[in-house]
């Protein structure tokens, strides 16, 4: 007993102690590791082997946790007083891209400062609108006020419209689903939920009179993908065959002929999903989604476990968030949602995303940290 | 600090059972996916990226006894292009006509003809070289596929024996035609994985393995043939264009060394290709062999002993025959039976046909293969007829005799003359090595032919009816024939037109080949066997004698060495 002790185990119970004193939480940290490394081994081939796009991946995830590691180590306290900083920075950086952006495809999303990376705002925005909103409502008595509620709603539409005008349907959801889930968590009344669901019911027709003529067009795809195989109908077609090909072991990791055979678009991006189907079947889907469920399990039971109110809605909203992410992407490429362009959260090859992605996680981390002050 | 009521708990129960669902949701969705519809799914997969691709295979060669081709398959190339993937019809039209060889116009004609198809031929049956020359223009939906191309080395020289093959590589005509199952390749087929482009990836296991055609090999000799086509082609020219065919054909094994026919055509070139060209005349092209029949009318007399070989016949210029009245071109006196072949004497021959007994010389002439096709398979042969009455009048009878009455086609009437080379057997014909030839058949009792040979080696003599077919150092034994043709109503005196025709034996003394030559209505002062082919014949035993090595048999070259077993 002694030896075991003194070896292996006494260097792993001393682990977490550090990794607590840099305010990380060791099992968050192991599932998004997991989940970054299955991504990376997946992103290789569905970039068709190309080491460059997988270095660089790695870079950006290792950024990533950089700036996990930054969040963590800044008291609550700073967090919340920057929060109306970097929101009002992010909405003007919205309007910025709108006047001045790069893009392609008929959409703004990018900002090309010289001398910084190109970037996209939009992601930025994922984390502060849900740190803002959940700012708001830590300030004012619970449950919420319908005041207080609809501030929270302005806080929550004004950069969604900004998005969606680039025009981003998906990011733009994203946004409004994290500030909403701060909402709903704050408790907002079931009569109002009802009546809020039954006001987008009837906004949905005047949401598509909005649209852009490309967004109607993948509306109507999602509806009927057969309706046009050979033009927009193709993705979400060559998706599912993709997916369907694996069967439920896959045909083997660089083994998919629709994913190395240029079949599928954005195979490396918003579709890998489909390539990580056929490769390696439904048996590596259930092993992501399990690294996913692991991960959205423990961000909410930190949520739980947050004693502050800012520190749950906001560790709460995040998780949600996140789950939102996995849930359209996947249900995207496997053709139970519209083609809305949500990248697979930690795995889709894209900086911008990841990065915000692990800062999240980081303030899900960091809202423990008010905890153990509080009980200490 | 908020307060945990029971109101938030059950929220939050909620939120997770709605989580819950949606996770459900998405696992069975792909459970759906990939397991359930999974077979539906990927056919759909694979019938996009994998497709079925021909593996050429060639049609087997032909090639002369020596192994030299006659016909053989190249690889080629085949420009294809989809209308609905192409450009409007702009300057790539011209570009890809020019590099093509295709007229411009015609090709921007079919294209507009073509619109709303998915494919249509620019042209076929090119060189490789060509085709890369169009690919690299690089015009969208133009395609290059292989196939294989037919090549006819000896062109228009062997042009009627080997026939050619459509654009389909199936054969059209002569022993591509005849042969077409046996020398037809298997093509093969195997999978390929393709990429969005259509780029082929890699192959995949399956599909079939091709098979190439068989090879034939023919007895042919390929400088005989050239020799033989060259002499035709002469004869035919100094006769004013007539048509006509030579064959050379082995005496002892009855193989064809060569077999020509004239007007010909340059196979590799389909605007070449006119039915009077491609016509094979030395079997399709029937006529009255007239007296080249004269020494089987001799011959059987003498082996029914009707004949004597001293014997004299008094050959006046009017022999009448029942009701009407056979003419020679003049009185030859008496002559034996020697003289009879040499004169080619009609009325001497009338008058021994009539000792025969009535329908045995038609007979004979069945057995030494009259009517009886030479068994080629070649299409367009035509075996012939001999007449067959119940009751033969004399006149008949004696037509017979000097050749009228039945018709053959050239090499019938060479197989026929073998008798004379190997003492009364006739051999049969073999065009093809390796099938197994038909047995000898018997025509003349042994010690007949010999005679009749003899006989005939006096016709290239001095005072013959061909001593052009005569060259320097060498006998030759034959016969002349040259029948009046057979118009509407009969034979018209007015403006009469000619089967003129020499069939003989070389060397006479011991002879290794036969060759027979026809002239089809020859025209001008010149329309007799011994004036227009016999120097055809003389043309290509020239030529066979240094081809084949054959020793001179008159070293002095003046005496008629007539052989006396």
């Amino acid at each position: 007993m002694s030896d075991y002790a003194a070896s292996g185990v006494e260097g792993y119970r001393r682990a977490p102690g550090m990794l607590a004193r840099a305010g990380l939480d060791g099992p968050l940290l192991l599932g998004l590791l997991g989940i970054c490394a299955f991504g990376l081994y997946v992103l290789y081939s569905a970039s068709g082997q190309d080491m460059d796009r997988v270095h660089s991946q790695a870079i950006r995830l290792g950024a990533g946790f950089g700036a996990m590691l930054l969040v963590t180590w800044v008291r609550p306290h700073w967090i919340r007083l920057l929060t109306p900083l970097g929101y009002a920075a992010g909405i003007l950086l919205l309007v910025a891209v709108l006047v001045a952006g790069t893009g392609a495809k008929g959409a703004q999303r990018w900002l090309d400062f010289p001398g910084l990376p190109r970037f996209q705002p939009s992601e930025l925005l994922k984390v502060l609108v849900p740190l803002m909103v959940a700012l708001w409502i830590s300030r004012h008595r619970l449950p919420v006020s319908i005041p207080t509620a609809l501030v929270a709603l302005a806080l929550v539409v004004i950069p969604v419209v900004l998005v969606a005008r680039q025009p981003d349907l998906g990011t733009s959801l994203l946004i409004a689903a994290s500030g909403i889930f701060v909402i709903l968590l704050a408790g907002l009344k079931w009569r109002w939920i009802a009546a809020a669901g039954a006001l987008s019911a009837v906004a949905l027709p005047v949401l598509w009179m909005g649209m852009r003529d490309y967004q109607r067009q993948r509306v109507m795809t999602f509806l009927d993908p057969e309706s046009d195989p050979l033009g927009t109908g193709w993705n979400i077609i060559q998706s599912k065959t993709a997916i369907g090909a694996g069967g439920l072991s896959g045909k083997g990791w660089l083994m998919g002929s629709q994913a190395q055979l240029d079949f599928l678009p954005e195979s490396h991006t918003d579709f890998i999903l489909a390539v990580l189907a056929e490769e390696l079947g439904l048996v590596g889907v259930l092993v992501l989604m399990s690294l996913y469920l692991f991960v959205i399990a423990r961000g909410l039971w930190l949520a739980s476990m947050a004693h502050e109110t800012w520190g749950r809605l906001l560790a709460g909203a995040l998780t949600l968030t996140f789950f939102v992410y996995v849930f359209v992407n996947i249900g995207m490429v496997s053709g139970l949602l519209p083609v809305v362009g949500v990248p697979l959260p930690l795995v889709s090859y894209g900086g911008t995303s990841a990065i915000t992605l692990l800062l999240s996680f980081g303030l899900i981390m960091a809202t423990q940290k008010e905890k153990r002050v509080v009980s200490l | 600090m908020v307060a945990r009521t029971a109101a938030s708990i059950w929220r939050l129960r909620v939120a997770y059972i709605a989580l819950l669902c949606l996770v459900v949701a998405i696992v069975s969705r792909l459970y759906v996916l990939q397991v359930s519809d999974q077979q539906r799914l990927r056919s759909w997969g694979e019938q996009i990226s994998v497709r079925k691709e021909v593996v050429p295979a060639f049609r087997g060669s032909i090639t002369d006894r020596n192994g030299r081709p006659l016909a053989m398959s190249t690889p080629g190339m085949s420009l294809a292009v989809d209308p609905s993937k192409a450009p409007p019809a702009g300057e790539w039209l011209s570009l890809v006509a020019e590099e093509a060889g295709v007229d411009m116009t015609r090709l921007a004609a079919r294209l507009e003809k073509a619109e709303g198809r998915r494919f249509m031929y620019i042209r076929r049956n090119m060189t490789p070289e060509h085709a890369s020359r169009v690919m690299d223009l690089g015009v969208p939906g133009v395609t290059a596929s292989r196939e294989a191309r037919r090549f006819y080395p000896a062109g228009e020289a062997a042009a009627h024996v080997v026939g050619f093959t459509d654009v389909d590589d199936r054969g059209r005509e002569g022993l591509e035609l005849a042969f077409d199952d046996f020398m037809s390749p298997k093509q093969g087929s195997r999978w390929v994985l393709v990429d969005r482009p259509q780029k082929a990836v890699r192959y995949l296991p399956g599909g079939e393995s091709e098979a190439f055609g068989h090879d034939i090999q023919l007895t042919l000799d390929l400088d005989m043939q050239y020799a033989t086509y060259k002499a035709l082609k002469a004869a035919a020219i100094k006769t004013r264009n007539s048509a006509g065919s030579a064959v050379v054909i082995d005496a002892r094994t009855g193989e064809v060394l060569a077999a020509a026919s004239f007007p010909s055509f340059n196979p590799n070139e389909i605007s070449t290709r006119t039915p009077e060209r491609t016509r094979p005349r030395f079997v399709a092209d029937l006529f009255e062999p007239g007296s080249a029949i004269k020494p089987f009318t001799i011959a059987l007399a003498l082996e029914q002993g009707k004949l004597g070989l001293n014997e004299v016949i008094q050959t006046p210029k009017l022999y009448k025959v029942g009701r009407k009245t056979i003419s020679g071109p003049r009185d030859y006196g008496e002559l034996d039976p020697a003289g009879i072949i040499k004169n080619s004497s009609t009325v001497g021959t009338a008058k021994v046909a009539l000792r025969l007994e009535p329908g045995d010389l038609a007979d004979r002439l069945r057995m030494a293969g009259f009517s009886q096709d030479v068994g080629l398979s070649l299409p367009a042969e035509a075996a012939g007829r001999l007449p067959s009455p119940k009751r033969w009048s004399e006149i008949e009878q004696a037509t017979l005799a000097y050749g009228y009455g039945l018709n053959t086609n050239v090499l019938q009437l060479a197989r026929a003359y073998t008798v004379f080379a190997n003492d009364g057997e006739m051999r049969s014909i073999q065009l093809v090595r390796g099938l197994p030839p038909a047995d000898p058949v018997r025509v003349f009792q042994p010690g007949i032919a010999p005679e009749v040979l003899a006989m005939m080696g006096l016709v290239t003599e001095q005072g013959g009816t061909a001593t052009q077919a005569k060259i320097p150092g060498y006998s030759s034994a034959g016969k002349t024939g040259t029948a009046i043709k057979a118009g509407v109503g009969g034979y018209s005196e007015e403006a009469r037109r000619y089967d003129a025709s020499f069939t003989g034996l070389f060397p006479a003394s011991n002879p290794r080949l036969i060759v027979s030559v026809v002239m089809h209505d020859p025209k001008g002062d010149q329309f007799y066997g011994g004036n227009t082919a016999a120097p055809a014949f003389a043309d290509i035993t020239r030529e066979a004698a240094r081809i084949l090595n054959i020793r001179p048999d008159q070293v002095d070259g003046l005496v008629a060495k007539v052989v006396k077993p």
